[in-house]
């Protein structure tokens, strides 16, 4: 994979993480401040949901691309060769067929969201397009992913000499 | 044939090749539920909204959010030191005693299980821990590996669990009830495999010779090294328990609870700290995609009534409640042989969930008995993703010695599954205190 591409997976991965983090520390916070001054903090319910989207959805590209998706790994473990290449290509492109339909709905739904101008309801309003936004994005990490992985297994698949 | 039943075997013929020739197990469920409703409604749209609708809804799920903070908190606990103190305190109280060494093992495994919530973890740590002294004071092979495979599966019953979290969420069942659901089962096994090791090296003595004496100020110095770990417990399960917080809420205090405890006893710095996120979110986001999967064949099962269909099927043939027991067990271990947990439980529960309310089967503990089984699934070849995270950190292991190490262990869980069916009031004691 192209430098450029692996450093983006890499980073959407890591700004995914912080975004744990933060979820981590804007929760225990409100923990904190509830149980000093007996208020909850205004939010925190909206916000931390918000980047749990950014974490599961930005990560998806890295994922692909490191192989970490979970999988029966009865036949795909054992195969080699040709055999191997013809079961990536088949999980790239039933990957790009889900996810493609994903990105395809959801950025129309995105523009939907902006154009109306639309929010999230709940005592602090996110707008709407903010989250689908970044499920457009995420799906986007991951079909460069697969696709890569479906070139790369195209071109073992057709290589000659690859035993079956 | 009725378009129920058509569209089920439509989208079964599409998600089950899939899912066993190595396909995610999500864009299996998800295709498998797009195709079944494509089947059932002659149309594409509501399929395709439903997949984005389940998209938003899962990755912004406030109750989801266990998932990735549980993960994080396990890697960053075992990073901090706490599992080989825990190691350490049990070696000293009962590394005396015939098949101390491994009793120690279990007693670890127990206590790592109820900081983190990943079996596969818990066993690979206690492989690279545990084995090289079970080594060293002559235990047999095949008890130790067996013993480090199956303590392992204690992660997926004993709270924080990721398992339990995923029954909840695909029952539609209380996460807070689930997760403390599993702490009395899950001492219940620690005690099982500790009876068993003990009757085992009671019987043959040369498979697991004492191992040194510690004075008892020795054992009370290991004492300390173990209160991190008592805290996070605390945190967690006595948190949910006396209502405190919320187990979100409790899984955020205790990554940040064990983040502190890490970095004032310089273990682990903010590197760590975000290498662990970013583990955590990439294994988070592959489970949840099998979460939007699961979800979207559910609607597409509840959409087309085949699941009640099927439920009427099975109560037609008029089997006892033991009877059906028996044969959704035998249905676990068998698909346990060949499906991943996560997969096995994102395709059944939605099938199986209805029967269970047909019967008038508590759904808690109905829960409690899937991750029993679901434990079994992970020591179960050829599939059993513990034995081989047993073998990938143990090399010089054959996995024969490890799947009839983990034997005598399979026996103990079935055991304990009988059981909890004569006695499910078992499973119910602490979340019925909610």
């Amino acid at each position: 994979m192209p430098k450029v591409l692996l450093a983006l997976l890499r980073l959407s991965a890591s700004v995914g993480a912080l975004s744990l983090v933060a979820i981590g520390l804007i929760v225990t916070a409100d923990v904190l401040i509830r149980w000093t001054t007996g208020k909850p903090v205004s939010g925190v319910f909206e916000v931390a949901s918000l980047m749990l989207v950014v974490a599961i959805f930005l990560p998806l590209g890295f994922m692909q691309h490191e192989k970490l998706h979970i999988r029966v790994d009865i036949f795909s473990s054992r195969a080699r060769g040709r055999w191997a290449a013809a079961l990536d290509v088949l999980d790239a492109v039933a990957g790009i067929l889900v996810f493609g339909l994903l990105l395809w709905a959801a950025a129309s739904e995105f523009l939907t969201a902006y154009r109306g101008g639309f929010r999230l309801r709940g005592i602090i309003e996110i707008p709407t397009a903010l989250q689908i936004g970044f499920i457009v994005f995420g799906s986007a990490l991951i079909l460069v992913a697969l696709g890569y992985l479906l070139v790369k297994s195209l071109r073992a698949l057709r290589r000659p000499g690859t035993p079956p | 044939m009725s378009p129920a039943v058509w569209s089920l075997l439509a989208s079964f013929a599409v998600m089950l090749p899939l899912m066993f020739l190595g396909v995610h197990i999500g864009v299996a469920l998800a295709l498998g539920g797009i195709v079944g409703i494509y089947a059932f409604t002659g149309l594409w749209g509501p399929g395709i909204s439903m997949l984005l609708l389940q998209s938003i809804d899962v990755a912004s799920s406030y109750t989801l959010m266990v998932i990735p903070l549980f993960i994080v908190l396990g890697t960053l606990a075992s990073a901090s030191g706490i599992t080989t103190d825990l190691f350490a305190m049990f070696y000293r109280w009962f590394g005396r005693v015939r098949g101390g060494v491994a009793i120690a093992t279990i007693g670890t495994c127990a206590g790592m299980a109820s900081i983190t919530g990943s079996s596969v973890a818990t066993s690979a740590a206690m492989t690279r821990i545990a084995l090289p002294e079970l080594r060293r004071f002559g235990y047999n092979e095949r008890l130790s590996v067996g013993t480090i495979a199956n303590g392992g599966t204690l992660s997926i019953m004993i709270p924080p669990s990721i398992t339990l979290v995923l029954y909840a969420i695909f029952a539609e069942q209380s996460v807070g009830k689930m997760l403390v659901a599993g702490v009395i089962p899950g001492l219940i096994l620690t005690l099982g495999f500790i009876v068993l090791i003990s009757v085992h090296c009671n019987i043959r003595p040369q498979d697991g010779p004492r191992g040194p004496a510690f004075s008892w100020k020795e054992r009370v110095q290991s004492l300390p090294g173990v209160l991190p770990f008592l805290f996070i417990v605390a945190a967690v399960i006595v948190g949910i328990l006396t209502g405190v917080w919320t187990p979100v809420e409790s899984a955020a205090v205790a990554v940040i609870l064990v983040a502190l405890m890490g970095f004032m006893r310089r273990r682990i710095d903010f590197g760590s700290v975000v290498s662990a996120a970013r583990e955590a979110v990439t294994t988070s986001a592959s489970v949840f995609m099998i979460v939007i999967g699961s979800m979207l064949f559910s609607n597409f099962l509840a959409m087309n009534g085949a699941s009640a269909d099927i439920t009427d099927g099975i109560m037609a043939l008029q089997l006892s409640p033991f009877m059906l027991y028996v044969l959704l067990v035998l249905i676990y271990i068998v698909l346990g042989m060949f499906m991943e947990v996560s997969s096995l439980m994102a395709l059944t529960i939605p099938l199986v969930m209805p029967l269970v309310a047909a019967v008038g089967w508590n759904p808690i503990w109905f829960g409690v008995v899937i991750v029993l089984l679901m434990e079994l699934a992970m020591v179960t070849p050829p599939v059993g993703l513990n034995l081989y995270a047993v073998k990938a950190v143990a090399a010089d292991v054959s996995l024969n010695d490890i799947y009839l190490g983990s034997l005598p262990f399979w026996f103990v869980n079935m055991v304990i599954l009988f059981l909890f069916y004569a006695f499910p009031q078992v499973t119910l004691i602490l979340p019925n205190m909610l």
